[in-house]
């Protein structure tokens, strides 16, 4: 019996010691070669974001919001006013596209074109996980493969362009945000300077500046500060369409080399408020 | 007996990486790392206290299932915390040999770990290009605040710490 528990005993001691062994030199492995997560391990992180989001963080997120509902009651008449002012203003903006999107139909129907980049439908949704530690940038949505999410789809919050989509789970996607250091890939993008459209490329958020850096594609003498900055829809079929706006340009110098030119761009979006984002499906035959 | 206590100990540091993963989605989000940062490190915190009651064989092998969760479910970077989290059952059980923590003691060898493992981190995400936050920024704006957060969250931990284990003796 003592030597029956006993070789037990060893055979339990041998498993570990197995098992620690193979995942030291997993580790080791990883460290060295810079292996990407499997699917099996974005599977289960997706799935323990999940559910600790609906089972925990949400109950705490409505308790919170019903305090902060609670203050903004005191808010509540001068914002009705000033909501009333602006809603004259909707109406008539609203009236206005009514009457261009009109327009643009029958100028589609003309020319016998099915889709502009420039259209595109939104996906609203929320965040539900981010990395503990703060390193990477990049957050997890609750939408996925089943409600059509793709590789390199356009995120965006209220303000503008936050990121795109790199990696795609049956209920949910982790989005790379455009503040990252080392972008994953680089972004088409658009200037609009004094009625001319400059193409160049997203590379990186610049820490010291607090701006992205946007290398130009073409001789640029001079781009005028403040112009706007656009996604391009250049990017292919599936990514980010036409016209989302990404920022300003803050500052411009000119190189000999188109492609040592680098622009500055101010970011329109605040990174440190994204609860609620929403993923642009560009809109195309493909 | 001895693996119904691996396996409480396992459940006790999923709580608290769940507590941990709550704690920053509620703080404050800072991705262009212009503002300040605070990690929370419940989870390693208790690590440092449950590992000594466990045996020799199996600390380190309750260290790399914790590091491999840790890596797969809340951290994006390279998976080094499989390594971090068996050299802190390699200190607790080779140089560092007391029985049991003192409040004070407790504190102060957990800051001195996590003060190691951001600056581990920090030193891998620089050498990888991941990242090229300063320095002084790193100190001023993510260590120093993360350090005294953890400070006074080492004091509940220990506590906490003190009635499981009376839970389990009894």
């Amino acid at each position: 019996m003592f030597l029956y528990k006993e070789r037990e005993s060893n055979k339990y001691r041998k498993r570990i010691i197995i098992v620690t062994i193979v995942l030291i030199v997993f580790s080791i492995i990883t460290l060295v070669t810079g292996r990407a997560p499997s699917s099996i391990e974005t599977i289960l992180k997706d799935t323990i974001a999940n559910v600790e989001y609906y089972v925990i963080k949400t109950p705490i997120q409505y308790i919170g919001n019903l305090f902060s509902e609670y203050n903004d009651l005191k808010d509540v008449y001068e914002e009705n006013a000033l909501l009333k002012e602006q809603l004259d203003k909707y109406a008539r903006e609203a009236a206005l596209n009514e009457t261009l999107s009109l327009e643009l139909e029958d100028l589609k129907e003309l020319t016998k074109i099915d889709f502009l980049p420039t259209d595109y439908n939104v996906r609203y949704t929320k965040v539900i996980a981010r990395d503990v530690e703060s390193w990477s940038n990049e957050v997890t949505i609750d939408l996925g493969e089943t409600s059509g999410i793709k590789e390199g789809m356009a995120v965006i919050s209220a303000k503008g362009m936050i990121g795109t989509v790199t990696n795609v789970e049956k209920i949910s996607a982790t989005v790379s945000l455009l503040s990252a250091e080392n972008a994953k890939s680089q972004i088409p993008v658009m200037i609009i300077s004094e009625g001319n459209e400059y193409y160049g490329l997203l590379n990186k958020y610049d820490l010291e500046s607090k701006s992205y850096s946007v290398t130009l594609l073409s001789d640029v003498e001079k781009i005028e500060k403040d112009a706007k900055v656009v996604t391009s829809g250049l990017g292919g079929v599936g990514k980010s369409p036409k016209g989302i706006l990404i920022g300003t340009v803050d500052s411009y110098t000119p190189k000999k080399n188109a492609t040592e030119s680098v622009c500055q761009v101010k970011p329109s979006v605040d990174f440190d408020d994204l609860n609620y984002v929403a993923v642009v499906q560009r809109v195309n035959t493909e | 007996m001895k693996e119904n206590h691996l396996f409480k100990c396992f459940i006790i540091i999923l709580i608290c990486f769940i507590i941990d993963s709550t704690i920053s989605f509620f703080l404050p989000y800072n991705y262009t790392k212009s503002s300040m940062t605070i990690v929370p490190y419940i989870g390693m915190m208790m690590f440092t206290l449950l590992v000594k009651s466990l045996e020799s064989v199996e600390k380190y092998f309750y260290a790399s299932i914790c590091g491999v969760y840790y890596t797969v479910v809340y951290s994006n970077s390279l998976a080094i915390y499989i390594l971090i989290y068996c050299l802190i059952a390699f200190v607790r059980t080779h140089l560092i040999k007391i029985e049991s923590f003192s409040i004070l003691e407790s504190s102060i060898f957990s800051i001195m770990t996590i003060f190691a493992c951001e600056i581990a981190v920090y030193w891998l995400m620089w050498i990888t290009n991941m990242t090229s936050y300063p320095i002084q920024d790193f100190a001023l704006m993510r260590l120093i605040p993360t350090l005294l957060v953890n400070f006074g969250l080492s004091f509940i931990v220990w506590l906490v710490h003190e009635n499981i284990e009376l839970e389990v003796k009894a």
